[in-house]
């Protein structure tokens, strides 16, 4: 009998010791890929999700810098900045740098990549040359193309002259100096895009399009019926990594012409950077801010809506 | 049979005419043309003296290599450049140890809440970087001064706030979830433990996106500009982009000297790029932009 209860105690012992094995093992096994995330979890949430929920706070209060001063004003940031003219007007030089922009640096990026996609002579060192802006810092870039385009000294106005144009002052007028910006985003823009379509135009089978052909089809069929419909995820990622990239453009308005002549290309989120940095209205910096990411999420879930895919 | 079919094939590889050749070699010249016209005119105008630069001319008379002895010393690019080689080393290999760590997770863990949290990580590469300006600039100040080391003007402000990469865990996250199941099955019959199944099984098979990331993270932390003209205030740890831009604003009339410091800023990037072309060029095409 009390050999029984000996044997009972240790079996319960030892069972105890498996569910606690067991347990420890789940313990373990569920904090483990949490404890992989840490790291990357509090980087983010500190220096990406804060900044956003932070931004999100102060527009609803006024623009002191200094902590103690400031004081809840409600929706009063936003409504000044939306009866701002100079905002409105920058929200417009946006939309008609962006339907400009965004369509030709698609297009071309499209184009370059299926001819950059075939078996033709001497491609690989086009392709070689062709992406050589993307390694080029906006500073430099910039740098480049507002040397190249000065309107005394600038090489551009050189080789115009050669051809019997008279000189261009490119960023000095604001008839022209949107399109000076637009030609200094493509230069980069571009080569970047077409990156994504020469990666996509590779992964479609060469078997397709052969046997497109053995059934007649021209080149240009088997493109629009055949090519085409397949990247169409691929021209998804490009046309909405180009919509992010330029309604949020920065660097070259901040480097060559600060939102002038005349704010004719005072692009949205420099005009956020001159209210808030320059003139120290950091609400409204803040409110233009919201108001931009809602713009840009608006036109994201447009282009999403329009190229959706059934499969 | 074999006559008849040879020549079909090999015309089809060239099947679309004489009219598509001559568009796209066109096409392509003016590319070609229009990336490298700027860059030889950089070339050649550090060459130059300075009026050969400020008027429109070509090729300078004589080649003035004292123009980059000058830029170095005037721009004190080597210093600047050490400086950007350590804050993009540190950004680099922090931002990989912590991106294979989460990739890790993401794609060979099961565990509850896994798709929302990535999916909320995925979401926050939409904030603009504008956003992140003020708020990380006061969290940083902050940091150093309840930390151990100040922030400001020092490495940890450089470095830290980019080593979360959203871009780096979503792309390495693509390539470890495609690694075959029985290569893990493998090694746990042998008895392998999830840091042995990382180091020895993931890591190795995924040099390519690895490759990817340091390539483009050291094009982005060696071009960074606006973040570090915020946080620095002496030159001490101040980086080459933010040295040119200096440089930039200090000399604007001596064309032939930015030009020549343009010329030594971008040979480091130039060399990475070419070295890694090739490899850099397949892994995009590899990494699943099919989602």
């Amino acid at each position: 009998m009390r050999g029984g209860v000996f044997k009972n105690a240790s079996s319960l012992f030892s069972s105890y010791l498996n569910v606690r094995r067991k347990y420890m093992k789940i313990k373990q096994k569920n904090l483990a890929p949490y404890l992989l995330l840490l790291p990357a979890l509090a980087l983010l949430l500190v220096f990406r999700i804060y900044p956003m929920i932070s931004t999100v706070i102060e527009s609803f209060y006024t623009n002191n810098l200094t902590a103690d001063a400031r004081e809840f004003v409600g929706f009063a940031n936003f409504t000044r900045v939306l009866s701002d003219q100079i905002f409105w007007k920058s929200l417009k030089v946006t939309f008609v740098f962006n339907l400009i922009n965004i369509p030709i640096q698609v297009f071309l990026a499209l184009v370059v990549a299926v001819i950059l996609n075939s078996r033709a002579r001497g491609i690989s060192l086009f392709r070689s040359i062709v992406m050589i802006p993307i390694a080029v810092s906006p500073v430099v870039s910039t740098t480049l193309w507002k040397t190249m385009m000065d309107y005394n000294a600038g090489v551009l106005n050189g080789l115009l002259a050669l051809v019997g144009i008279p000189r261009q002052e490119f960023f000095l007028v604001k008839e022209q100096a949107l399109w000076s910006i637009v030609i200094v985003t493509a230069w980069k823009g571009i080569p970047y895009m077409m990156i994504f379509f020469l990666a996509g135009l590779q992964e479609i089978p060469v078997a397709v399009l052969e046997a497109a052909k053995i059934d007649g089809a021209s080149s240009w069929q088997s493109f629009f019926k055949i090519t085409l419909p397949l990247l169409k995820r691929v021209f998804a990622f490009v046309l909405v990594t180009d919509t992010i990239l330029n309604l949020i453009l920065f660097a070259p308005i901040w480097l060559i012409t600060k939102g002038g002549p005349q704010l004719s290309t005072n692009l949205i989120m420099y005009e956020t950077y001159r209210r808030g940095m320059v003139y120290g209205d950091l609400g409204g910096s803040s409110a233009m801010l919201i108001v931009v990411i809602l713009i840009v999420a608006i036109v994201l879930g447009l282009q999403f809506l329009a190229l959706r895919t059934d499969d | 049979m074999d006559k008849k079919s040879k020549p079909k094939k090999k015309q089809s590889y060239r099947s679309h005419g004489r009219g598509w050749k001559i568009f796209s070699y066109t096409i392509l010249f003016i590319g070609a043309v229009v990336s490298l016209v700027p860059f030889i005119w950089m070339i050649l105008t550090s060459f130059m003296s300075l009026g050969e630069a400020m008027g429109n001319t070509w090729i300078p008379k004589e080649f003035l290599w004292s123009n980059y002895a000058e830029a170095w010393g005037e721009a004190k690019l080597s210093s600047y450049i050490l400086n950007s080689v350590i804050i993009t080393t540190i950004t680099l290999t922090g931002e990989l140890i912590v991106a294979i760590l989460a990739a890790y997770a993401f794609s060979r863990m099961h565990f509850p809440g896994r798709d929302t949290i990535f999916g909320i990580l995925l979401s926050t590469m939409m904030i603009p970087g504008m956003v992140l300006m003020i708020p990380n600039l006061l969290t940083v100040t902050w940091l150093g001064r309840v930390g151990p080391i100040p922030w400001m003007d020092n490495w940890p402000a450089l470095t830290i706030p980019f080593m979360g990469s959203v871009f780096a865990i979503f792309l390495l996250r693509q390539f470890f979830s495609q690694i075959p199941d029985e290569l893990f099955d493998a090694a746990k019959i042998d008895g392998a433990g999830h840091f042995r199944m990382l180091t020895q099984i993931v890591v190795p098979l995924s040099t390519a996106p690895i490759l990817v990331i340091i390539v483009l993270s050291f094009i982005g932390s060696w071009n960074a500009l606006a973040w570090p003209l915020l946080v620095t205030s002496t030159d001490k740890w101040l980086p080459i982009a933010v040295g040119l831009y200096n440089f930039v604003s200090d000399e604007g009339s001596k064309v032939q000297l930015i030009m020549a410091g343009t010329v030594i800023t971008i040979i480091p990037i130039l060399g990475l790029y070419f070295l890694t072309q090739k490899q850099f060029t397949e892994s995009i095409s590899r990494s699943g932009l099919k989602g």
